[in-house]
């Protein structure tokens, strides 16, 4: 077991190095002076000097990117000219609402395709069909599109729920900054105006970002589910008492829910990329937004900061879920795609 | 749950042949398919608007029957755009399915028939571009090399390269494993030709499955570029950039600039992924689960 | 008298293709009594393993019961619904399937399985009562180091353990009647004998009722009392083994028992039923066994009459046979 982590641990360091040499070198081929990219198209010869100074621009690329990386890890993540705020601090304050609606989009996702699942894999037949059709709908759908027909329909057409004006209706005020995600805090407070509001804010873009995860986590359980009913297990505890429905349940689910488990850190890559172009749609002031902007403003050291950012967020979270299968599920701590 | 052994007892066989719900999606993924192809390949011969002429004089002008999906703000004819639009994103879906499929299965056949520490530092290259969201890596290629169709087609392609290498990889050393494999190995058939005769035969149902949906996996990357303006520019027609351009006017009443474009997205890619559900089945293999 | 546990009448069922309908079980009678042992052979795709399952009532479409009475300790429970089946199964009859490899739970320890069977069936036994009997059924089973193993996972057993551990919940309960379908197939030849052998003694010690299903002959001879053959879903020839094996009445029996190599012999080639076994889609009018019977010679009655079961005389009790001729064979002599 010992090996096994160590094992999965010095190759995710190893990929997030690769990640962060590709990282550097890609946005270095950008044409164009680097340290210009940095101050933007306003900046004095004065402060561009100092920059390339300091970035080492005049040394090897080596030691660009040594000093690169060093300031990485120490939190220096560049500094937004358009905003005139370091990077670090702009992303630090946004991050909460990114976060907000991971939670909720992936537990939505999470919880429906469970149910989903469930009830194609064990009815099959015309129940199966359509919880398939459902499933290729939302893996087709661009999902920043998605979200402006739910606007469309629930905001302009019903208006049933806030249109794209951020986390919070202007005339309510935000509750005492606990956590950062606004429906904990405002429910730790006691402000229930505050907590609907907060969430009805939240529905429409949980629900879009929780497409691609959603018709993801449904397609692998389903087919996990399908292929553990036909071991012979299942019907061994059949014949021993169980009902279908408890057989599918007591020993169908779990062994499914495992491959389901290991294969899903694909997961957050996909909450990730989602949030930047759902961000967008509902102008939700988190991460994606910042980088959208950056990129429409040309503001580079967000964009870098962020793309650095994204990879070693999502390696990290693939190496917790590859660790997690290994603890539950020891069989799997032996293989793992070696020859 | 059917008793697969009593079933096999009874007939005599397993059921291999697609059933209801598979062939629905041949009929369904063939049709929607059709009309891409159609759309891309005759549209502009059916519907002579030119997707770039601007009209001033009718600008943001509702669905009619002059144009049946709508202007946009500059006048451009919607459904000429939405017919050029399926053109650049099937094209650039083939570009990146040809292109990620060759590098990436390339690397994979490398990896694993290659000698112990080339298939370690492959890998260790594949996982460093993995080790990216599928979106963001293609961000970072357009940023660092300039917007546009081009290089986000070359940033989506590049995000693929990882998917493909470790598939093809995997699949290689499972048919390398199988005994009539090692047979012939032993009889003394050379690398090359087990490859071609042996290797990529087996793989090919496999390979042919995940490159219909990594062809819609190409087209919704494409779109979303687009859409954060990062793949095609404005003016030309592709439906990703199209939806931005119509998200201001959306929530103003011109429903029509942004919904006829992400209906054409979401009908090609559930197309294509119709298709390759429906070959999944009928070859007998691991479905889109990736 | 006899203590019958089990009585089945007119078992049938069928399988939905989309070829047509397979008759994979049709008319099928036999009984059980406490304690004895009673074997069903006949090759691959006769329609054993559906016996099986339509026993328990586990029969899924496409596959489906379509008649028959089956009375199991006097009820029947032929068309129970499946609240009331579930009571029944591993409590009063059990089965026990071929393949130990992917019988059991992978992610589950053998003793939270064995627990969960004697739990089912026994709501009111604790948690520690039933680790306790846990251990003494697998001590049953022959299982060394029984209290510590419970805490195993089944990829830490072999075949053989898995098997015997099969066993153990498929008792745990007490059930009347086993069913037993290929129990030792997948399991090394010394394997298979041991196992056999604990078959035995649980059998006796128990007075349990063994329905043992499988395709080896030898295993037959040795292990039980009474035979059944069966050939496209039918029995064709029923007795005690004695009789069955020394005088066959039926050409499918004497051509089976013919196919058995015989390791004195040095030359000449295997003997072998020729053809294949019949479509069950598509069964003749008259006799199923006709087009490869070596005594029919296309004879007309076998060709458009379906045998009807003859009683055949002085081989005990039930004995019977399904051939137009098995009295001529049984009057001409012993046929070797």
């Amino acid at each position: 077991m010992i090996r096994f982590f160590w094992k999965r641990i010095s190759a995710s360091a190893l990929s997030l190095f690769g990640a962060s040499l590709v990282a550097f070198f890609l946005l270095r081929a950008s044409p164009g002076d680097p340290a210009r990219l940095f101050l933007g198209p306003f900046a004095g010869e004065e402060a561009l000097k100092r920059v390339r100074a300091d970035l080492g621009l005049d040394g090897s690329p080596l030691l660009q990117y040594l000093i690169y990386v060093r300031r990485f890890l120490a939190g220096d993540w560049g500094f937004s000219y358009s905003t005139g705020q370091p990077v670090a601090t702009l992303i630090a304050r946004r991050f909460p609402a990114t976060l907000e609606l991971g939670l909720y989009a992936f537990l939505i996702a999470f919880l429906s395709a469970l149910a989903l699942a469930l009830v194609a894999a064990y009815r099959r037949g015309p129940v199966d069909g359509t919880a398939r059709a459902i499933s290729f709908f939302t893996m087709g759908v661009p999902p920043f599109w998605f979200g402006l027909m739910l606007l469309l329909m629930f905001f302009e057409a019903l208006g049933w729920l806030p249109g794209p004006d951020g986390r919070l209706s202007i005339k309510v005020i935000e509750p005492p900054r606990v956590t950062g995600l606004l429906t904990i805090d405002a429910l730790l407070a006691g402000d229930f105006a505050a907590f609907r509001d907060a969430f009805a804010h939240l529905a429409l873009p949980a629900l879009t970002l929780g497409l691609t995860p959603f018709s993801f986590l449904f397609r692998l359980l389903r087919a996990n589910l399908i292929d553990v009913c036909r071991e012979p297990f299942i019907l061994v505890a059949r014949s021993g008492g169980l009902t279908r429905w408890g057989a599918f349940l007591r020993h169908a689910l779990p062994n499914a829910f495992m491959p389901t488990l290991t294969a899903s850190g694909l997961l957050f890559g996909q909450l990730l990329a989602g949030s930047v172009l759902v961000e967008r749609v509902f102008v939700w002031p988190g991460v994606g937004a910042l980088v959208t902007d950056g990129v429409l403003k040309q503001d580079f050291s967000v964009v870098q900061a962020f793309i650095l950012l994204s990879a070693a967020i999502y390696v990290v979270c693939n190496l917790i879920v590859d660790l997690l299968g290994g603890v539950i599920d020891p069989r799997l701590a032996v293989s793992g795609g070696d020859r | 749950m059917a008793n697969d052994k009593a079933t096999t007892e009874a007939t005599g066989r397993r059921s291999h042949s697609p059933g209801l719900g598979h062939r629905t999606s041949l009929v369904i993924g063939l049709a929607l398919a059709a009309l891409l192809i159609a759309a891309a390949a005759i549209g502009p011969w059916l519907w002579s608007l030119d997707p770039l002429a601007m009209d001033f004089a009718a600008p943001l002008a509702p669905p009619s029957a002059d144009h049946p999906m709508g202007t946009d703000a500059n006048g451009r004819d919607v459904l000429a755009r939405a017919l050029a639009g399926a053109r650049i994103s099937l094209f650039v879906g083939a570009i990146v399915v040809a292109t990620g499929f060759l590098s990436g299965g390339g690397v994979g056949i490398a990896a694993a028939l290659g000698r112990r520490w080339l298939d370690a530092l492959l890998m260790r290259i594949v996982d460093a571009l993995a080790a990216f969201p599928p979106l963001v890596l293609a961000m970072a290629v357009t940023v660092g090399f300039g917007v546009g169709l081009t290089t986000a087609t070359v940033g989506i392609a590049l995000s693929c390269v990882p998917f493909f290498a470790r598939l093809m990889r995997a699949d290689v050393l499972r048919i390398r494993a199988l005994p009539f494999v090692e047979a012939s190995v032993a009889v003394g058939v050379g690398p090359w030709r087990m490859i071609f005769r042996h290797v990529l035969p087996h793989a090919a149902p496999t390979m042919l499955v995940q490159c219909a949906s990594v062809f819609g996996y190409a087209i919704l990357t494409l779109a979303g570029l687009g859409f954060i303006g990062l793949g095609a520019q404005i003016p030309e027609p592709e439906w990703g950039a199209m939806i931005t351009d119509g998200m201001q006017y959306a929530l103003t009443g011109q429903w029509w600039l942004a919904f006829y474009p992400g209906l054409a997205v979401l009908l090609a890619v559930v197309a294509v992924n119709l298709l390759a559900d429906y070959a999944q089945a009928a070859l007998g293999v691991r479905g889109l689960e990736a | 008298m006899s203590d019958r546990v089990l009585e089945v009448s007119g078992l049938s069922a069928v399988f939905a293709t989309r070829e047509g309908t397979a008759a994979a079980l049709r008319d099928v009678s036999f009984s059980l009594e406490a304690g004895q042992r009673l074997a069903v052979v006949g090759e691959s795709g006769c329609g054993k393993s559906t016996l099986a399952l339509a026993l328990l009532g586990l029969l899924d479409p496409p596959g489906q019961m379509i008649g028959g009475l089956i009375r199991l300790n006097g009820r029947d429970i032929a068309n129970l619904p499946e609240r009331q089946m579930k009571a029944i199964r591993g409590r009063e009859i059990s089965l026990i399937f071929q393949d130990p490899m992917g019988s059991l739970d992978p992610i589950k320890t053998i003793g939270s399985q064995l627990v969960d069977a004697l739990r089912r069936h026994q709501p009111g036994l604790a948690r520690r009562a039933a680790r306790r009997r846990a251990v003494e059924l697998l001590g049953e089973v022959e299982i060394a180091d029984a209290e510590r193993r419970l805490g195993d996972y089944p990829h830490h057993y072999s075949g053989g353990m898995r098997q015997r551990v099969m066993i153990a919940i498929a008792i745990a309960n007490n059930p009347s009647v086993l069913v037993a379908d290929e129990p030792t197939t997948a399991l090394d030849v010394t394997v298979q004998a041991q196992i056999l052998k604990l078959f035995e003694r649980l059998v006796d010690r128990r007075r349990i009722a063994l329905l043992l299903i499988t395709h080896n002959l030898s295993l037959v001879a040795d292990f039980c009392e009474s035979v059944h053959v069966m050939y496209a879903g039918r029995f064709v020839e029923c007795g005690s083994v004695d009789a069955v094996f020394n005088r066959p009445a039926h050409p499918y029996t004497e051509a089976l028992l013919k196919s058995i190599p015989d390791p004195e012999r040095r030359k000449g080639r295997l003997p072998t039923i020729a053809g294949l076994p019949p479509d069950l889609r598509r069964l003749p009018k008259g006799c199923a066994f006709e087009p490869r019977c070596p005594l029919g010679n296309g004879r007309q009655i076998c060709v458009s009459v379906a045998p009807r079961r003859q009683r055949v005389g002085g081989r005990g009790e039930d004995a019977s046979a399904e051939c137009h001729f098995a009295a001529e064979k049984m009057t001409a002599g012993v046929v070797s």
